[in-house]
């Protein structure tokens, strides 16, 4: 009977999330104009019928909005983001989350390519999503693209993300005191791929 | 004695010209020497200083002149390119024209050393009287670590102080070694050059640093077994002030030895110039401790505390996927920082910030990227 009880109360809490939810997503389209908001639910409505995550694009149509931007400009930006997140689940699989998936298109937009990031996809075995992000600001910070995909492919399957980060941090670092962004790279990228490497003492 | 083609009196780095080819060679060869990945690797950079200078030359009278000097660097993972070009108006009208040009290419890793091949040329003249040119050939081993490095040189070559008169062999043996401290970078360098009649022996100590936005330049030095090239210690220094990432404000000062090879008198000076400095690929580096800038702290599981540095600003926002892009008041932490605690899922997310109802901006301590609405947005990872 308790166990009963307990299953119809996390059922209702579910329904009752997911109401809140929907409803929420439906007042957030209340600050887009009708015809805007009639033309970016079409582009959504899409990314969801293909299975793309539908929040990122959610949240590029209230930049826009916050910005004050024009109806085809909004369009226009989450017409392009759901391409991109279309180009980067093609490389990195359908599994892919979306949080990844961001991270994937920041990391398209800076330079590299699906190949980087279908290689990232296999040499490491956990979540991309912060390796995706150092790749996209190193290109950010002035190391050329390929440079920071292969240091970024060095480190993927030893480092985790918490040294990734330091690696990102360190760079950066080092590139605000004056050393070449690819040089920081190159030198970090040789401490943090020893001080990651397994069977350190 | 006439005059000879003055050196660039603007030039902050160190005066000791084996030095300052040691700086720039460490610098490279740390960068080849770590260099694991198959990657391209191609830098470029761009100055352009235009100063004044008072002079005083060894056994003249003191001149104040107006100098601008552009310089041009490449750097690739086997190759280097640095020219430099001087135009020097003094007070007495008289003007002097430098420019110098070297390539080099190195050679992949070999049980951990690197093999340098360079070429350095270059040529001045001082008003319509003295000319003066060199071409030296270098070979140089390297062997560089994350913090440490060293290498051997030799070069061959020839200079001219006249154009009526033949020009003149020189070789130059040196040996170098440098270390580094996080942003302090240490050499330590030995050299012994014959040119024609002429002979003398430098030995130098240079450092490289930044304090907060200064950066600092210094070069130490000693000449000794000398015939012909003067003898002494010399030394000089320059602070580096950005002003923003293309400009800066540059002062130096010191004193200088006589360098036969390249064809410059001993003399003193200071200056103080405006810099413009290029870069082929400029990062977006954020200015420490300046206005706007933004942090992070994680304040419990899920929630993140967002700080800014705003000392003069009456009212900081925030907006971001976080908010769902609604602008966010933060409150005043302290009298230069301000805060708001927010739920933040782990993931990388877009922020702008607002100050005193401004225009939206990147924060600083973001990575800036450019915006879908024309303007950039920041982007930081919560882990």
């Amino acid at each position: 009977m308790t166990r009963s009880l307990a299953a119809a109360v996390g059922v209702i809490t579910s329904l009752v999330l997911f109401a809140s939810s929907v409803a929420a997503q439906d007042l957030r389209y209340e600050r887009l104009d009708p015809d805007t908001r009639a033309r970016v639910s079409a582009v959504i409505d899409s990314a969801r019928t293909v299975g793309l995550p539908t929040e990122p694009l959610i949240q590029r149509a209230l930049e826009g909005v916050l910005k004050g931007a024009g109806s085809d400009r909004i369009v226009a930006a989450v017409r392009r983001l759901a391409v991109d997140l279309g180009v980067a689940r093609s490389a990195l699989g359908s599994g892919t989350s979306s949080a990844e998936l961001e991270a994937g298109v920041a990391a398209l937009r800076a330079g590299a390519t699906p190949t980087v990031l279908a290689h990232l996809r296999e040499r490491r075995h956990q979540s991309l999503t912060v390796a995706l992000a150092v790749l996209a600001d190193l290109a950010a910070r002035g190391v050329p693209v390929d440079s920071a995909a292969a240091a970024v492919l060095v480190l993927a399957p030893i480092a985790r993300d918490a040294d990734l980060v330091e690696f990102r941090r360190a760079v950066e670092r080092d590139i605000a005191l004056g050393a070449p962004p690819a040089a920081a790279t190159s030198v970090r990228l040789d401490a943090t791929a020893r001080a990651a490497a397994p069977g350190r003492p | 004695m006439p005059p000879r083609a003055p050196r660039h009196p603007v030039d902050p780095s160190p005066t000791n010209d084996t030095a300052r080819r040691a700086l720039a060679a460490a610098v490279l060869g740390v960068t080849c020497a770590l260099m694991p990945v198959r990657a391209s690797f191609a830098q470029t950079w761009a100055t352009l200083d235009v100063g004044f200078s008072e002079i005083r030359y060894d056994g003249f009278l003191a001149s104040t002149g107006a100098a601008i000097t552009p310089g041009f660097d490449w750097s690739g993972r086997h190759a280097a390119i640095a020219a430099r070009g001087t135009y020097l108006r003094f007070e007495s009208g008289n003007q002097s024209l430098q420019g110098s040009f070297v390539g080099s290419l190195i050679s992949g890793r070999w049980r951990g050393w690197r093999a340098e091949a360079a070429a350095d040329g270059g040529a001045s003249s001082y008003a319509d009287f003295a000319r003066f040119w060199h071409a030296i050939g270098e070979v140089r081993l390297l062997r560089a670590s994350e913090h440490r490095g060293l290498w051997f040189s030799a070069s061959a070559g020839r200079t001219s102080f006249d154009q009526h008169l033949p020009s003149r062999p020189l070789a130059t043996g040196s040996v170098a070694a440098w270390t580094r401290h996080r942003s302090l970078v240490l050499l330590l360098s030995a050299s012994r050059a014959f040119v024609g009649d002429t002979q003398y022996s430098d030995i130098g100590v240079t450092a490289r640093g930044q304090r907060g936005r200064w950066e600092l330049e210094s070069a130490v030095g000693a000449r000794f077994l000398s015939r012909g090239a003067g003898r002494g210690v010399y030394g000089e220094g320059a602070v580096i002030l950005p002003v923003d990432q293309h400009f800066a404000v540059v002062f130096s000062g010191g004193r200088y030895p006589t360098d036969p090879i390249r064809g410059s008198i001993a003399g003193r000076f200071v200056s103080a110039a405006i810099r413009l400095r290029l870069r082929s690929a400029t990062p977006a580096v954020p200015a420490l401790q300046s206005a706007g800038t933004f942090s992070l702290h994680r304040e419990s599981p899920g929630y993140v505390r967002l700080i800014v540095r705003a000392p003069a600003a009456r009212l900081v926002e925030v907006a971001g996927d976080f908010t769902e892009w609604r602008p966010m008041s933060l409150t005043r932490m302290t009298n230069e920082t301000w805060g708001i605690v927010v739920p933040i899922a782990p993931g990388v997310h877009q922020i702008n910030l607002r100050i005193d109802g401004g225009a939206w901006t990147a924060p600083v301590g973001t990575t800036r990227i450019a915006g879908d609405y024309g303007d950039e947005v920041g982007s930081f990872v919560v882990p």
